[in-house]
């Protein structure tokens, strides 16, 4: 096993490529009586077009398959549903769909390795039956709708549309009723022979473990399959520039909601990314984070009430920056973010800031390590992202130049990046 | 474990020693009987008081030195605990062996002179707060009472307890009222500040590594609380024996949704019942998958796409949630009130009781593995007087038969249905 250690923070990692293909990476927390698994494939709501490995065949999928497929894994073909096993074990058993991946987990105190059985079990054994997809596309579609009632995700597609002109990031990861309605089986077997393969997919625990042992109490319970070659997945043309400028929506909500985001490019250098993600959080911080002069004006003037969402979001297929906020004026906020973006471009960086949200970053990533969730979360977003060490974020802040920092400043945060989706009040 | 100590009368400490952590965690809490006099300028007082203090007068001075201390967070929030309000100032801070400077300063001394000042030293003039700070958090107040609507699963539930304790503590809106804030400005608030500072139950929470700290002696030397003096009890440990009427009540509310939420409280007015028999009722019915909720309304009729209870444990209240299409809603309360008759007749097996045991215990087992979670714990103990240890707790669930869990939940009553629709 590959073993990497972290001095400072007092974690290691032992990560194994198995010959199938799966990634297994183990993080032993000695004393902590909780355990989290997760198991992962790099098959997200952005993958709808691909091609059949070992074929010449594409195939396009209709949009909200990968979320579909993750509700419908955990039905058996003997009738019992794998989620009930589970939690009538006391297993806090769940699972998720992003734009990059799908997963499968669970926490618990106790019963480990039946869970473990359990879960290997049925991501290894899929069961998808024309009766049992028409029962979901009734469940799937009340979480649509239940959606549809959530400002927050309404703001954030908006927020894709305008950013992105084809890239799929601008899909609803659960698909609409319409596009659901025609998700068979055979296409959710289409998918799952593809993206469900070994080779595809990461395993991550983190809890009370030797490591040797518990990857062998794994390897025990794998399936015997082959690997699959690479999969080509096939990602529409997306221009350079941003497709739209604003989207506004109404909804009946009390406040206006808004997220302001700056197209950036997509980083192809994997070693690149953690020092770009790094360094876009410094940036983000200094300019608008709960220290910032900016925050300080903007709650003074009564356009914030609280602290603003800094994010920066980035994949395959997309890269971006979102500040999500509330304001009674969310055009001027987005105007005064814009002055002071101005303001720092001529004045420059104050290294006494830099380094104070250094030192905040370095404090929030070393209490990370605290919680076996947090862990096993991130080391599988990490993953999936072609992030190899976890460790690398806490090693590499400290190198962070000022020159790098005012370099994202100039390059990512222009106003031909720009672009803002807003929700208003119904009432206003 | 935690390992308490009495400071002043009704003012304790308590430790929770633990070297699991990167970090360290202080809350303070204060506990006064809610009252609806006093409960706007209660949820209006935490965001005055984080504005600034005596030594940190803004918020941006706070926010600067929270970086400098390696992230270090401070949240100070208001919250009803059954007939109770609680204010608690609450710091979590890197831990010291962590940092990566040379520097001198203590981070963990640091930060709790920050909440400290904060919760005990506020800004003041002229024995008032800073009347530009009061002016501008009742606007947020506002705007914060106003949000309410903006989830409305969460919405639903609280329109359920305000309306079912309709003129009882527990049904005082958490956010305060919009008539309250005109009468209140920066002298009104700063005596209702000190009435509380010098009434309230305190109780201060450590958890970290503190094998090298002595806290008590911290505690006691610290400036600001040799200041606080002895006060009598003015909270409420006791379940409260309140009375409602025997037919069940109705209400209807709408707005702009694509989709209903359903709210149904049950109330077991026996404040003699038990409660870990009662929270297993509460399981079977609609804790997790294998409940009745999840397996019946969700499951099989499709009828709802989250349907499940949670139990308040101090009120002896169930609620019950679902959220389902606006056309289903007599067949989604026809299907619930199903499954809670199958409850009462003790319609459920051997294995569902073993599964609402298991997701009783479970959380009860991880509460040592989350920072902040056994601070809270043990406080919620502290607060309703709750004497036995998890241990026990966890016999006693695995040790409850049938016949146990019938009885405690056969005089539980449907007292509210509470429908939010379009």
């Amino acid at each position: 096993m590959i073993i990497e250690k972290s001095e400072r923070v007092g974690e290691t990692t032992y990560t194994e490529k198995l010959e199938n293909g799966l990634e297994v990476v183990i993080v032993p927390k000695k004393g902590i009586r909780k355990k989290y698994i997760i198991c992962a494939t790099h098959f997200g709501s952005v993958d709808n077009k691909f091609v059949i490995p070992g074929t010449d065949v594409v195939r396009e999928i209709p949009d909200g398959v990968a979320h579909f497929l993750e509700h419908k894994m955990f039905e058996q073909e003997s009738g019992v549903d794998a989620l009930y096993s589970m939690m009538a074990l006391g297993l806090n058993a769940n699972a998720y769909t992003t734009s990059d991946h799908t997963a499968y987990l669970f926490e618990c105190t106790d019963h480990f390795y039946e869970g473990l059985d359990i879960l290997m079990d049925y991501v290894q054994h899929p069961y998808f039956t024309k009766e049992n997809v028409e029962k979901e596309q009734g469940i799937i579609g009340q979480e649509i709708t239940m959606y549809d009632d959530d400002p927050i995700w309404q703001c954030y597609i908006n927020a894709m549309k305008c950013l992105y002109k084809n890239a799929p990031i601008r899909i609803d990861t659960a698909g609409t009723i319409e596009t659901i309605s025609h998700i068979t089986p055979e296409i959710l077997y289409d998918c799952y022979n593809t993206f469900y393969n070994p080779s595809n997919m990461v395993l991550v625990v983190c809890g009370d473990f030797e490591p040797e042992d518990l990857l062998k109490e794994i390897k025990k319970r794998l399936l015997p399959v082959s690997r699959n070659p690479e999969i080509k997945r096939i990602y529409p043309e997306e221009p350079k520039e941003i497709h739209e400028k604003e989207k506004e929506c109404k909804m009946e909500i009390s406040m206006p909601l808004f997220m302001i985001g700056f197209k950036d490019s997509i980083e192809n250098n994997k070693e690149e990314l953690v020092k770009k993600h790094i360094g876009m959080k410094i940036l983000l911080e200094l300019i608008a984070g709960e220290g910032s002069t900016l925050y300080k004006e903007l709650y003074e003037d009564g356009l914030l009430l609280s602290p603003l969402d800094l994010d920066y979001e980035f994949s395959d297929t997309y890269a971006h920056v979102l500040i999500t906020g509330q304001s009674t004026n969310p055009k001027k906020v987005e105007a005064r973010l814009m002055q002071e973006i101005e303001r720092i471009k001529k004045e420059g960086i104050e290294l006494d800031n830099l380094e104070r949200i250094k030192r905040k970053l370095y404090g929030s990533y070393v209490c990370d390590y605290e919680s076996v969730s947090d862990i096993a979360r991130s080391i599988v977003t990490d993953r999936i992202k072609g992030i190899k060490n976890s460790f690398d974020y806490l090693n590499c802040f400290r190198y962070i130049k000022r020159e790098y920092v005012f370099d994202l400043l100039n390059n990512v945060l222009v106003e031909k990046n720009k672009i803002i989706s807003i929700v208003t009040p119904k009432t206003l | 474990m935690v390992e308490t100590f009495t400071i002043k009368k009704n003012i304790k400490g308590h430790i929770v020693q633990t070297d699991k952590f990167k970090s360290k965690l202080v809350s303070i809490y204060l506990t006064k009987t809610t009252s609806r006099e006093e409960i706007t300028q209660n949820a209006l007082l935490p965001l005055v008081l984080k504005r600034g203090s005596t030594k940190y007068p803004s918020q941006e001075i706070i926010s600067k030195k929270l970086d400098l201390l390696y992230g270090a967070s401070i949240d100070i929030s208001f919250d009803i605990m059954a007939d109770n309000s609680v204010i608690r100032f609450q710091t979590i801070a890197m831990d010291d062996k962590y940092k990566y400077d040379d520097t001198n300063e203590n981070i963990f001394e640091e930060a709790i002179d920050l909440l400290f000042d904060i919760a005990f030293n506020p800004k003041v003039e002229d024995n008032h707060f800073w009347d530009e700070y009061v002016e501008k958090e009742k606007d947020n107040l506002r705007k914060i009472m106003d949000a309410r609507i903006d989830d409305k699963r969460s919405y639903s539930m609280e329109r359920c307890i305000e309306e079912l304790y309709k003129g009882k503590k527990y049904g005082v809106i958490r956010a305060g009222y919009k008539e309250d804030l005109e009468k209140i400005n920066s002298k009104t608030l700063y005596d209702q500040y000190k009435e509380f500072l010098e009434n309230c139950k305190i109780d201060f929470y450590f958890s970290g590594d503190f094998a090298n700290t002595d806290i008590k002696k911290i505690i006691s030397e610290n400036n600001y609380v040799k200041k606080l003096a002895d006060r009598d009890k003015n909270y409420i440990s006791e379940k409260i024996d309140e009375s409602f009427e025997d037919e069940e009540k109705r209400i209807i509310e709408k707005m702009d949704v694509a989709q209903g939420n359903i709210v149904i409280g049950l109330v077991n007015e026996n404040i003699e019942a038990d409660d870990i028999y009662l929270s297993l009722a509460n399981a079977i019915l609609g804790v997790g998958a294998n409940s009745k909720l999840f397996q019946n309304v969700r499951e099989k009729a499709s009828l709802a796409y989250y349907a499940g209870s949670s139990f308040v444990q101090q009120k002896n209240l169930i609620l019950v949630r679902a959220g389902i299409e606006i056309k289903n809603y007599e067949k989604a309360v026809k299907l619930i009130r199903e499954q809670i008759e199958l409850v009462k007749q003790g319609d459920f097996t051997d294995e569902e009781i073993a599964s609402a045991k298991k997701m009783l215990i479970a959380p009860l087992l991880g509460i040592e593995d989350e920072q902040g979670l056994e601070a809270a714990y043990e406080f919620r103990n502290e607060l309703f007087n709750v004497k036995m240890t998890k241990e026990d707790k966890i016999k006693k669930i695995q040790d409850a038969k049938k016949e146990d869990i019938l009885k405690a939940f056969e005089e539980t009553q449907v007292k509210m249905i509470y429908f939010l629709r379009n």
